[in-house]
């Protein structure tokens, strides 16, 4: 297989009567699909696509996602997913930053940012949520899907992720078709997904975890049920009404379901047909794994850890769940998982190190950023004296390894925030906050939550002293900013505090965040 | 508290949703008051959702069970206030 293109053309033609993706109760098979895919494969052509394009996707978690994603790849152009959470300002951003030509999406949502987009030629398809085309006009004909077959080789980019880094806007990682297929085949490998599962899927596809579940069912013909998660009640009655067969989410969305307030604690094991539940994005403690292995008491609970520059990187097979408390396992097929100290040897057992990965999934790098990517992506000599060096990336975690070989999560070695599964750029934060009135220092950092793994905290200072200023401060955070990025905790300093070099003493600030001092 | 009229109700509510959802514009809530559904507008998620409930237990005084506990319950004005009015009785 040699793109996604052709992965799904493949399938299409083995599955073409059975479901592909149900949604709002409603089932769209293969062959459906293939029919939606190949009338906006067919406009995007009349409309000037080209192989090597970008298309930018927004709107919420729907169909039309799959639809867009499959009919820019059978144009050799890659797709980019808008997060509904994202900010306009943020969308912008991405959309200049990828250069996109295209950007499809809801009405709803193209509406909320099309005033951002008027200093830019991107051409805009509105799809309604089920992938049809709405005022861009349909090109239903003759044309046939696969009458022209997609070009792209496995190293050309099939997608581009944008992430927080540590600094600034959020980058987008390129990823190649051969990451996509690999996340594919690799993780149905060790799943054992089949085309008789049918899985729920409620992250967005801008996350690689949510992507790979997408992937995997179409490589597999398997069936994907798109949700978006309000409450856990309608999920389970979902779940139970497609009989769903495996599930995939991140740590601060379970606690959802122990909440006695919003469910009954049975209430997941009427899901009979739930075989496996996926977990990442975060820690997982005892009372998180206990609660979770006794609420789906029918499914194996599997740990899963991965960075959005080389996909999947380890996974805990269930069987040791509760017996490697606080692992996120051993490396997937076909990677290696180094763990390197600050002299670059690799770390003995119980020592800690930064998590290096080898192998696999690894990606292009980040766009328009070459000091970036000379930073997270190192090259070492693996092969030998004098040959050429193997591309290696960093990931900036910090973990140990047991006599056993199993990983342990300890935390960041840089800056940058983990909170509900997003990476917060401390920098960003602080940008927002400095460009309130009267705010001359900002600094943003992380504080343990069992729940969120890490919430924002930010300190300011000389904030003109005015209390009634407060509330517009805050304000201006909560329109500013993502809703995932907004501090939870603001404390306020008539002189920032410093260490004795004149750098913010953040050992200080999370002291103080954690009312010690 | 809940024995108000409707439309002092809907205000109560919408300064509610304008609370736990900060990004809410004046735009929307003018839609919401006009009838158009919550869900529709991406409005809440499962974070601000647990929020509303609580905010709503709060201010009116009345208990949600489990069973109350789904999207189609708070879709719009019209809908929560209905299982506002039926926990008072």
């Amino acid at each position: 297989m040699k793109n996604i293109g052709e992965l799904f053309l493949s399938s299409i033609k083995a599955h073409n009567r059975k479901t592909a993706v149900i949604y709002k109760s409603q089932k769209i098979s293969y062959r459906q699909l293939a029919q939606k895919v190949a009338e906006l494969a067919t406009s995007l052509r009349a409309a000037g696509i080209r192989r090597g394009d970008v298309v930018g996707v927004y709107g919420v978690h729907s169909p039309m996602h799959v639809v867009a994603i499959f009919a820019a790849a059978l144009n050799d152009a890659a797709f980019q997913i808008l997060h509904v959470a994202s900010l306009p300002e943020g969308i912008k951003h991405q959309i200049a930053d990828s250069g996109a030509r295209f950007l499809i999406g809801e009405k709803f949502w193209i509406q909320k940012i099309e005033g951002t987009l008027r200093d830019r030629s991107v051409k805009i398809v509105e799809l309604d949520e089920w992938g049809g085309l709405g005022s861009f006009r349909a090109r239903r004909g003759r044309k046939r899907l696969g009458s022209k077959a997609p070009m792209n080789i496995p190293a050309d980019v099939a997608n581009i992720i944008y992430t927080s880094g540590s600094t600034g806007l959020a980058k987008g990682v390129v990823i190649p078709h051969r990451t996509l297929l690999d996340g594919a085949r690799i993780v149905s490998g060790y799943l054992n997904i089949t085309k008789k599962d049918v899985i729920l899927s409620i992250l967005p596809f801008s996350f690689d975890y949510g992507l790979n579940q997408l992937m995997t069912v179409i490589s597999q013909g398997a069936t994907i049920v798109m949700h978006n998660f309000v409450a856990p009640n309608d999920l389970i009655r979902v779940a139970r009404q497609a009989k769903v067969t495996g599930l995939a989410a991140v740590p601060s969305f379970w606690p959802n379901f122990f909440n006695p307030k919003l469910t009954h604690p049975k209430a997941g094991q009427s899901i009979r047909s739930l075989r496996y539940i996926t977990t990442a994005g975060g820690p997982h403690g005892k009372k998180l794994l206990l609660a979770l292995t006794k609420f789906f008491p029918q499914a194996k609970v599997i740990i899963m850890y991965g960075l959005t520059e080389s996909f999947r990187s380890t996974y805990l097979p269930a069987e040791l769940v509760l017996k490697k408390i606080g692992s996120i396992g051993k490396a997937v097929p076909e990677v290696e998982i180094l763990i390197r100290n600050e002299d670059g040897e690799e770390c003995r057992a119980g020592e800690r190190g930064e998590l290096l990965h080898r192998g696999a999934f690894i990606t292009h790098g980040y766009l328009n950023n070459p000091e970036l990517n000379r930073e997270k992506f190192i090259e070492m000599e693996t092969a030998g004296p004098g040959t050429l060096k193997e591309r290696v990336v960093r990931s900036g975690d910090l973990v140990s390894r047991d006599k056993e070989g199993f990983i342990y999560f300890h935390g960041r070695i840089d800056s940058q925030i983990k909170s509900y599964g997003f990476r917060i750029s401390p920098t960003e934060v602080e940008q927002v906050a400095l460009s309130f009135r009267g705010v001359s220092h900002a600094a943003a950092f992380g504080m343990p939550d069992p729940l969120a793994g890490q919430r924002v905290c930010l300190a300011v200072s000389r904030f003109d002293g005015e209390e009634k200023k407060t509330d517009e401060f805050r304000e201006h955070l909560r329109k500013k900013l993502p809703n995932y990025s907004v501090p939870a905790k603001i404390l306020f300093f008539k002189k920032m505090p410093t260490t004795s070099s004149g750098k913010i003493n953040y050992p200080h600030l999370k002291a103080k965040a954690d009312g010690k001092n | 508290m809940i024995k108000k009229n409707s439309s002092e109700l809907e205000q109560q509510i919408c300064k509610i949703l304008k609370k736990v959802s900060p990004q809410i514009t004046d735009g929307n809530l003018e839609q919401i008051l006009n009838g158009k559904s919550i869900t529709d507008l991406k409005i809440i998620d499962s974070l601000n959702f647990v929020a509303l409930l609580c905010e709503l237990e709060t201010v009116f005084g009345v208990t949600l069970t489990p069973e109350d506990v789904s999207i189609k319950n708070f879709e719009t004005l019209e809908k929560i206030i209905k299982i506002l009015r039926a926990k008072i009785q």
